[in-house]
């Protein structure tokens, strides 16, 4: 049935209106609260209401965000080791940040490298994962083609098994590969990311796939009869419909890529290519204590991007993981 | 209605069209630049891998009726090659001896015994003495000088590295009246004794030789070398599949018993390592259930594998709840804050968090010590060794994991018990229920049907935690006298590890890779189990 061109733009505009979320498995529309007064108690009956339950409360919060402040008053301190270290610093300084930045101290661990090598490694990882997995995911959703059961069947297969478990196989075809072509084989930033990119394929497929079920076939129908071909459809319809489960998709498989340790550790050698878990665990296997400065300080900054960008797609990221998906 | 397209105008199609072809061209010039460095490397299966992906990527895009095949493909082909590939190799690989000393094939070992050359230690070897050339390029050359004037002037190399043809670039006497050495020869400039002790420092000059056209100077040190006639040890014979040793007249054999196959065994028992990879069937899998050391070192691991797992399930689930439920009231207030407050630990990269609490659980510096030292005092007892102690590392492994989880258990508790409906409970109330009646009786059982799945997941997630674990405590501390490398508090996937990278004992690929099957499977039950909560096969089967 075709839509006519008023009925396709209502359409084309509710879902832009709604950010494509109607309905979607990552809605987070916020629904407005109405402000409700109780009357007041007597100190005893608030106690008995809701005293102890602050009580826990607050005992829990101690327990989740003690070890936060430890660190970051560490990271500030001016006592570098870590017997001295206290929850408040008795002399304030910024100059475990300077060590941290510091290209010229012959003695520094190589974390500024450790950190750029995580980051750009899981940014080209996760976006191009998150791109290959909605090209496939259209496929799924949209057309119907001979083998797209037993293709969707196959995909699910695949992705019960974690692709780190099979991290000696994945040794040994590093190994091959790296002997013929050196730049993408073992010890290689861009092997690594190979290795990334064919990891979650299978699981974003999924996820995508259902997200792009939730979007109304009517709206490519319609744009279909205008002419528009199937790449046009997904440009210009599909994708910035998608966008916020996408952007989701991405920020998880990004998380996750930035704290994978076991391939990392089984794939990289040299101290340059490390990315920054392997080469903390390093780092903390030698005699971290007399470091603890500088280590708390590399925590902090490693730490603080991911720790802000989940705080502030909370509700966004919290469903996304409910719903199934995996954080390293 | 729906389907592929079958009207595109002819200006869209064509535009497309080009634009792939161009696409394929580039691709398929590189495929043919990566087949000539392939065939060049006699690398045969990654060549026809190639050449089967390569016809498969041109014909999925020029063939004009593959439309959902293209938008597939670029994600199909890295899972692949790097998730279905490695499953599938890695049954092969527990299929094998694949370990150090047997990582190559057949032929390469042949290769390699072959080459060995046997240099007689009483052989008439006269003594030269030894003089270091370099330029500016860095390369180096020897010198090596007798007392009558005789030399020989040529390119050294490891004794690990193939022979050097045409290695000796100069020999003669030097004249009477000459300066030996010479300060320049062959424009190569002599070392000082300074530098080449400094090069020494980064080359084992006892690991260098000097091919000669009938034999090699063997390099006896920094000073010295001995210009020797040598010989090829080791001869195949492939009438007999044997290798025969010319120097100690024996033959050895491949090997047909667990521990010798993939090797050559000699008449005198000798087994030669390096060997090959060979097929052992079911091997690695037996020793696991009948040599009695390997199987208690794996049923250690497998029973706290377990325990780990369900214990941070149900301490992380317990402390989740009991949060939900405690904020859960109509008159909480500051429900924001302590929601952000509880939501810390889960948004900080685990792999940090874990590096923390290893410095705070350091038993001599770290602040859990130092806080709980009044305690210590107060009961006459020593500081708890956190992480060395088999025991108390248990504990801190549970202690911390349940700092890590408890957030996304509270998460989950709080979006189910904010879904159940109020009135279910307000009538259960009415009809004269206590509240720990109704809790038990009808919140409990509900909330269990929206998070049992999940707990799934999250059993499965920790059952695999190699992050935790490894970061922590690395799997220590290690049990003494075990046969393979394992630890109080290894888990499987670390027990794995450790042996697919064992420093010094070698790594065993095979061994490891059938103890990752093993995993496999546990993964497998753990998912069929958890496909009857889902809905993920109704899904595909759903939907159509």
């Amino acid at each position: 049935m075709a839509a006519s061109d008023k009925e396709l733009e209502a359409r084309v505009d509710i879902a832009a209106k709604t950010g494509g979320q109607r309905g979607m498995p990552f809605a987070w529309r916020r629904a407005k609260k109405q402000k409700v007064v109780y009357p007041p108690q007597s100190p005893k009956m608030w106690l008995k209401t809701v005293g102890w339950r602050h009580l826990i409360a607050i005992m829990a919060s101690i327990f989740a965000i003690y070890p936060v402040l430890y660190i970051v008053s560490s990271s500030l301190s001016a006592q570098d080791n870590l017997s001295g270290a206290s929850l408040i610093p008795k002399e304030f300084s910024l100059d475990s940040y300077r060590e941290f930045f510091n290209p010229e101290n012959p003695n520094i661990t190589p974390f500024t490298t450790w950190l750029r090598n995580t980051w750009i490694v899981s940014l080209v990882a996760a976006s191009l994962n998150v791109a290959l997995a909605a090209m496939a995911a259209y496929a799924f959703s949209r057309f119907r083609f001979k083998g797209r059961r037993s293709g969707l069947l196959g995909l699910l297969l695949v992705q019960i098994f974690p692709q780190f478990l099979a991290f000696v196989a994945i040794l040994l075809i590093m190994i091959e590969i790296g002997n013929v072509f050196p730049a993408i084989g073992l010890d290689t930033l861009a092997g690594l990311t190979l290795v990334y990119l064919g990891g979650a394929i299978g699981f974003n497929t999924f996820l995508i796939k259902g997200f792009m079920d939730s979007v109304p076939e009517s709206l490519d129908e319609s744009a279909r009869v205008d002419g528009a071909g199937v790449g046009t459809i997904y440009w210009k319809i599909i994708l910035p419909l998608a966008r916020p489960a996408l952007a989701v998709i991405f920020i998880i498989s990004f998380i996750g890529l930035f704290g994978e340790f076991l391939l990392a550790r089984t794939l990289l050698s040299s101290t340059d290519n490390f990315t920054l878990a392997v080469g903390l665990q390093l780092f903390t296997n030698a005699d971290y204590g007399a470091k603890w400065g500088l280590l708390s300080a590399s925590v902090v900054i490693a730490a603080l991007p991911i720790v802000l960008t989940f705080l502030v797609a909370q509700r966004a990221i919290v469903s996304g993981l409910t719903g199934g998906a995996v954080k390293g | 209605m729906v389907g592929e397209p079958t009207r595109r105008t002819l200006n869209d199609w064509d535009r497309g069209f080009w634009f792939r072809l161009i696409g394929i061209a580039v691709l398929d010039a590189l495929a043919l630049y990566a087949t000539f460095i392939l065939i060049g490397d006699g690398a045969v299966l990654m060549l026809i891998s190639l050449i089967i992906g390569t016809v498969f990527i041109n014909w999925v895009y020029l063939w004009p009726r593959t439309m959902a095949l293209r938008w597939i493909t670029p994600g199909l082909i890295f899972m692949t090659i790097f998730v279905v590939l490695p499953i599938f190799y890695t049954v092969y690989v527990s299929l094998t001896n694949q370990r150090t000393g047997n990582l190559t094939a057949k032929e390469q070992t042949i290769d390699f015994w072959e080459a060995k050359v046997h240099v007689d230690p009483d052989a008439e070897g006269q003594l030269f003495d030894l003089f270091v050339y370099t330029d500016d390029a860095g390369e180096y050359r020897f010198l090596l000088a007798n007392d009558d004037g005789a030399y020989f002037f040529g390119q050294p190399r490891l004794r690990s590295e193939p022979p050097v043809e045409d290695a000796i670039e100069g020999e003669g006497t030097f004249d009477a009246g000459e300066e030996v050495p010479p300060p320049e020869f062959n424009g190569f400039r002599l070392m000082a004794k300074r530098e080449v002790f400094a090069l020494a420092n980064s080359l084992d000059f006892k690991q260098l030789v000097i091919d000669t056209p009938d034999g090699e100077i063997v390099i006896l040190g920094l000073s010295q070398g001995r210009v020797v006639l040598a010989s090829q040890r080791y001869v195949y014979d492939a009438e007999q599949d044997a290798l025969i040793d010319t120097v100690e007249n024996r033959v050895c054999i491949p090997g047909d018993i667990t521990a010798t196959k993939g090797n050559f065994v000699c008449d005198d028992g000798e087994i030669l390592i390096p060997g090959w990879v060979a097929f052992i069937g079911a091997e690695n899998y037996t020793r696991v259930a009948t040599n009695p050391l390997i199987r208690e070192a794996f049923f250690r691991v497998f029973v706290w594998n377990m325990a780990f797992a369900l214990l941070t399930v149900v301490f992380t689930f317990a402390m989740g709840l009991t949060l939900a439920i405690v904020l859960h009231h109509y008159r909480m207030k500051g429900l924001k804050f302590y929601r952000s407050v509880f939501i810390i630990p889960y948004a900080i990269p685990a792999f940090l968090s874990i590096l923390v609490w290893r410095g705070l659980l350091n038993p001599a510096f770290g602040v859990v010590n130092a806080t709980l030292a009044p305690l210590y005092d107060l009961l006459g007892m020593d500081p708890i060794r956190w992480l060395s102690d088999p025991t108390w590392a248990k504990i801190a492994i549970l202690l911390v994991n349940l700092w890590l989880g408890f957030p996304y258990m509270f998460l989950l508790a709080t979006g189910a018990l904010q879904s159940i409906p109020s009135d279910i409970q307000e009538a259960a109330r009415t009809d004269g229920a206590s509240g720990m009646r109704v809790f038990w009786k009808i919140t409990f059982p509900l909330l269990m049907v929206a998070l049992a799945p999940l707990m799934i997941g999250s059993f499965a997630f920790n059952f695999n935690n190699f992050n935790l674990i490894f970061l922590l405590t690395g799997g220590g501390p290690p049990v003494l006298g075990a046969a393979v490398p394992v630890g109080h508090t290894d888990i499987l996937i670390s027990f794995t590890f450790n042996l697919a990278s064992a420093s010094g004992r070698g790594n065993n690929f095979g061994l490891a890779a059938a103890i990752t099957m093993f995993i496999f499977l546990i993964v497998l039950v753990i998912s069929a189990f958890s496909f009857r909560f889902t809905k993920r096969l109704e899904e595909i089967y759903g939907s159509l």
